[in-house]
């Protein structure tokens, strides 16, 4: 006795170290692109962007003002304010940084000019030569002399040598209404925040995201302005807290409804309150399973805790059914309840993991995590509820039957159960019939919380400054700076002809911006020569009639150039304001090269400039192009995985029934089932996505066990269809309901895939639910009439 | 780096990569009665003609450069603005669009200026109500003035757009006219570096027949270019 006490101590000591350290190291993954094949190229080129360009410590404050003067000073108090809080944040920046620090833009100017052409640095070297510099410098002053423009005017007499009038062209030097920092007209302000240190995880995130909110909202507490939260740490944090709200949210939605349906059937408090502890300990051992041994949660992983729940009680339910009626010792009813649990935990864990076949990695996760809680829910119903169930049931001293036992023994509620089987069954297919299958939507939206403050934020920020969400991304990546030059080239020539044939209306091409090693290699020697001859130029500016203004930036650019002299090829700006500049257009650390560019297409043309384009190392990448690259493969991809699926729940089946004709009644069931749901899905405007179609393959590992069940109770019966309903009704009601309670309760998850997922699956349940326990008990025995008894 | 240096890097910047550098501080207290007079004597304008020297006194050049050019305006929005004698550049504009001629590159600009923004005198027309009937009020909502002060009937205003992308690089717009005729007698454009073009009117003709040839240019023979929007 003494030493079987110990050994629960031990046990619980060990679940609760196992627990605590599982549970330590989930963290949440909100990529939803982790959810896709990766081997898409709209999916490979999105994850690109997105680890290399989305800035993840970047918070992106936005300031609405009544007027230009308000929101301008608010973000400069904001961003001075900001700056103070050295804890938090790292730097925060309301303006260009050249214009806080105007010299710091001179060795990007450098760099611009040592990836120029030869020529160019040639004809560059020409005109600053010693008869040539002062024809030069009287050309200039020709040319502000009639110029209408003043902008030009003045821009000539700050580069009177001509060194930089090869700029044009280049997309830098254009004058734009708006800026990445204000709107046009001036009333929208972006504040960009980056925070003091990389964050460790998402509860972090979080935690800095609200410091930041409270010192923002305390700095401005004015009327008529709107301050808004978005970038990479708003949507960790608000992804990620969500996720964690709808993981514990719907799992007590499913023990509660889970407690409800067991009291109306057994109307027994104690056995419930066993029953929803070991839930919990499931739920907890599996969460800790599944953060010890998978890397991160994502969305879809995070739906499992409920899907689980709703699984595991199964065999609790069995359990407890069994113990009421076994009389011998809790060895033997554990030896009892173990042939049918392993069974059917075996083959619920076996299609789930049978997901793996999937390439979609969000769905593989789903498999393994279900299929692990699967297992999980096994061992504790057999290890401790077993035991539980059975000192109940003997304390008790006589078995306790359901309440509802006597519903599916009447004949009226079977008949009853089958004419309203019926009507849902015609009323569904005829709203598919008549009303076509369910449309489809695969746009990023789908994947998105119902309800967002940083996407409303980051919709008013596209809105306010430049839109770009109907243009491309162009990613071009190599193993080192040469591998990105050459591919660059080689796209570019894509580019020219798409701009050309007018497929292309706009190209912000990054090969300008790309260091040229050769290039540099050469024009570098000129531009230190250059250097050298400073007092000869200066002198020459001068007896020309300009002020030493005029001199400052050749001046500070050759000196620029002097002092690379001695760098490794090719070189790379490295101030501050020369990073700020490239931090959305080039990657360039060890193993990881990358340039970005931007490519608008013509109207109708995205398509076919993406298949122009696409190559090796080189993807053309939006949103939009996600969802039509997803609509066109992901259908074929789960259709594959199901009919797989399909294929090994009919070999198991073949083995088990040895019947065709029984086979071919499941076929019939759950093509019933399917039609069944599309019809649903019609009725209720619902329409097929990424979560809706993961749900057909859920619904198969899951729903299809009903079916399965009543056709092995049909065959027990020796083709008594009446029976097998007796003996299986009660419960097949208890496992659908409380699947159908687990995934339901995701229907008010605040993701919105999440939400469909469950709203689909709940959905498919109860329509497999009902079929299996109306419709096919009926379908059996009239072809048991007709011919032999299915099965042998 | 001595302030002096720094403020030179800033004018460079201002004009390489388009920055917003200005802050206003507008006056709500000036009187601006003489403006309103000068919007309403202009209500009967058919016709400009008018002489015009443009001095540019840029931080860049020792001295500064003055060029003439003659301006002709014909209600509600034509205009012909032609630097240098013989012409260097002509630029002709309508509510449509402006062209841009270099008669001596034998060369065009279709739209290039005005929609860059680059060419302000356009706006600056705008902006006084040469182009339509300005109103005080509306005058109001686009500019900000800085300050108005009348010296017997020669009134001296200083303004910026309100827009920011117009008054980028800016550090006022002043523009000179007489209270009692509403005739124009010069403008001027700051930038924040502290460069200047300050554009002076003579002979100034109202209400005469302008020829509509003025408006029109034979671009035969011309390599135009048409700017993209």
């Amino acid at each position: 006795m003494k030493k079987n006490r110990l050994g629960w101590v031990l046990i619980l000591l060990l679940s609760a170290i196992y627990i605590a350290a599982g549970l330590s190291r989930i963290s949440f993954n909100i990529d939803i692109l982790r959810l896709l094949p990766t081997h898409l190229p709209q999916v490979e080129g999105l994850s690109l962007f997105l680890k290399n360009f989305a800035q993840q410590d970047e918070l992106i404050v936005t300031i609405e003002a009544p007027d230009a003067d308000t929101a301008g000073s608010t973000a400069e108090k904001l961003a001075v304010m900001l700056r103070s809080q050295k804890g938090l944040v790292k730097n925060a920046v309301e303006e260009s940084p050249w214009e806080t620090n105007p010299a710091s833009i001179s060795e990007f100017l450098t760099f611009l000019l040592l990836n120029q052409p030869e020529q160019k640095i040639h004809e560059i070297q020409q005109r600053l030569s010693p008869s040539q510099a002062s024809v030069t410098l009287q050309q200039t002053l020709d040319d502000i002399q009639s110029s209408e423009s003043p902008a030009e005017m003045l821009r000539k007499g700050y580069d009177p040598f001509r060194i930089f009038s090869s700029f044009s062209g280049l997309g830098f030097t254009e004058e734009s209404p708006g800026s990445e920092f204000s709107s046009s007209d001036g009333k929208f302000r972006v504040v960009y925040v980056q925070a003091a240190k990389p964050f460790s995880n998402y509860k972090q995130t979080d935690e800095w995201l609200h410091q930041i909110k409270s010192l923002c909202s305390a700095q401005v507490a004015r009327d008529g302005l709107t301050l808004g939260f978005t970038g990479e740490p708003a949507f960790v944090a608000e992804i990620s807290t969500g996720m964690q709200r709808d993981m514990i949210s719907s799992a007590f939605a499913t023990l509660a409804l889970i407690s409800l349906i067991f009291w109306l059937c057994y109307g027994r408090f104690t056995p419930l309150f066993w029953l929803v502890l070991m839930l919990q300990l499931i739920f907890l051992l599996s969460l800790a399973t599944a953060g010890l041994f998978l890397n991160e949660l994502t969305v879809v992983g995070a739906g499992f805790a409920s899907v689980m729940i709703g699984l595991s009680v199964d065999y609790g339910y069995f359990i407890y059914q069994r113990s009421q009626t076994h009389s011998g010792t809790v060895r033997s009813l554990q030896w009892h309840c173990l042939q049918n649990i392993v069974w059917t935990s075996g083959t619920t864990a076996a299609a789930f993991f049978a997901l793996n076949l999937s390439s979609l990695p969000g769905l593989s996760q789903l498999g393994n995590m279900v299929g692990l809680g699967v297992c999980v829910g096994a061992i504790v119903m057999l290890g401790l509820f077993a035991p539980i169930a059975s000192g109940l049931s003997k304390s008790s001293g006589t078995a306790m039957g359901s309440r509802l036992d006597f519903l599916f023994a009447s004949g009226r509620f079977a008949r009853f159960g089958e004419l309203i089987a019926l009507g849902v069954v015609v009323l569904l297919l005829g709203a598919l019939l008549f009303q076509g299958p369910p449309g489809s939507d695969f746009s990023a939206s789908t994947f998105r919380p119902r309800k967002s403050e940083s996407q409303s934020a980051l919709e008013h920020l596209y809105s306010r400054l430049q839109d770009d969400r109907g243009m491309l991304s162009l990613v071009v990546s190599g193993k080192d700076d040469g591998e990105v030059l050459l591919r660059l080239r080689n796209v570019q020539r894509g580019l020219d002809e798409a701009l050309r044939n007018g497929s292309a209306k706009h190209v912000l091409s990054p090969l300008p911006l790309w260091p040229d090693a050769q290039r540099q290699k050469a024009n570098l020697p000129i531009l230190c020569a250059l250097s050298h001859e400073l007092p000869r130029l200066k002198a020459t500016l001068k007896d020309n009639g300009f002020t030493d203004d005029a001199f400052v930036l050749t001046e500070s650019v050759l000196n620029r150039a002097n002092s690379w002299r001695n760098s490794r090829f090719p070189i790379w700006p490295v101030t501050p304001t020369s990073e700020w500049i490239l931090r959305r257009v080039a990657r360039h650390h060890e193993g990881n090269h990358l340039a970005l560019g931007i490519v608008e297409p013509s109207p109708g043309c995205e398509e076919a400039l993406i298949k122009s384009l696409q190559g090796e190392g080189v993807y053309l990448v939006s949103w939009g192009s996600l969802g039509t690259e997803l609509k066109q493969t992901l259908p074929r991809e789960i259709i594959k995985v199901a009919l797989g699926l399909l294929a090994g729940i009919l070999l198991i089946l073949a083995a088990a029934l040895r019947s065709f004709r029984a086979l071919l009644l499941f076929v019939l069931t759950t093509a019933l089932v399917l039609a069944c749901l599309a019809g649903a899905m019609t009725l209720l405007g619902m329409k097929w996505g990424f979560f809706n179609l993961a749900a057909v393959l859920l619904l198969l590992g899951t729903g299809t066990d009903y079916s399965i069940l009543l056709l092995l109770a049909f065959q027990r019966n020796g083709g008594d269809a009446v029976g097998a309903r007796r003996e299986l009704g009660l419960v097949i009601f208890l496992c659908c309901t409380s699947a159908a309670a687990g995934f339901g309760s995701l229907a008010w998850a605040g993701n919105m895939g999440l939400a469909t997922l469950g709203k689909t699956c709940a959905l498919g349940l109860l329509i497999d639910g009902m079929i299996s326990l109306f419709l096919l008990p009926r379908a059996c025995s009239m072809l048991s009439r007709k011919s032999q008894p299915v099965g042998s | 780096m001595s302030t002096t240096r720094t403020i030179k890097w800033a004018a460079i910047l201002a004009l390489f990569l388009g920055c917003q550098l200005h802050k206003v501080c507008g006056d709500s207290t000036v009187d601006l009665s003489p403006l309103k007079a000068c919007f309403e004597a202009q209500h009967d304008l058919k016709s400009i003609s008018a002489d015009f020297t443009q001095t540019r006194a840029l931080k860049t050049l020792k001295s500064p450069i003055s060029v003439k050019g003659h301006f002709w305006f014909a209600s509600p929005d034509r205009f012909r603005w032609q630097l240098g004698d013989p012409p260097k550049t002509i630029i002709i504009g309508a509510k449509d669009g402006t062209i841009v001629i270099h008669p001596s590159l034998k060369h065009a600009e279709i739209g290039a200026l005005s929609t860059s923004g680059s060419f302000p005198t356009q706006k600056v027309f705008e902006m006084m109500g040469l182009s339509g009937k300005r109103t005080l009020e509306e005058f109001q909502k686009r500019m900000h003035v800085l300050s108005l002060k009348t010296s017997g009937t020669r009134c001296h205003l200083e303004m910026l757009p309100k827009d920011p992308s117009a008054a980028r690089g800016l550090s006022s717009i002043n523009f000179d006219f007489d209270c009692v005729t509403g005739q124009w007698l010069d403008f001027e454009i700051v930038t924040r570096e502290g460069s200047s073009i300050r554009t002076e009117f003579n002979n100034v003709r109202t209400n005469s027949v302008i020829n509509g040839e003025v408006f029109d240019y034979d671009l035969r023979g011309f390599t135009v270019n048409h700017e993209k929007k």
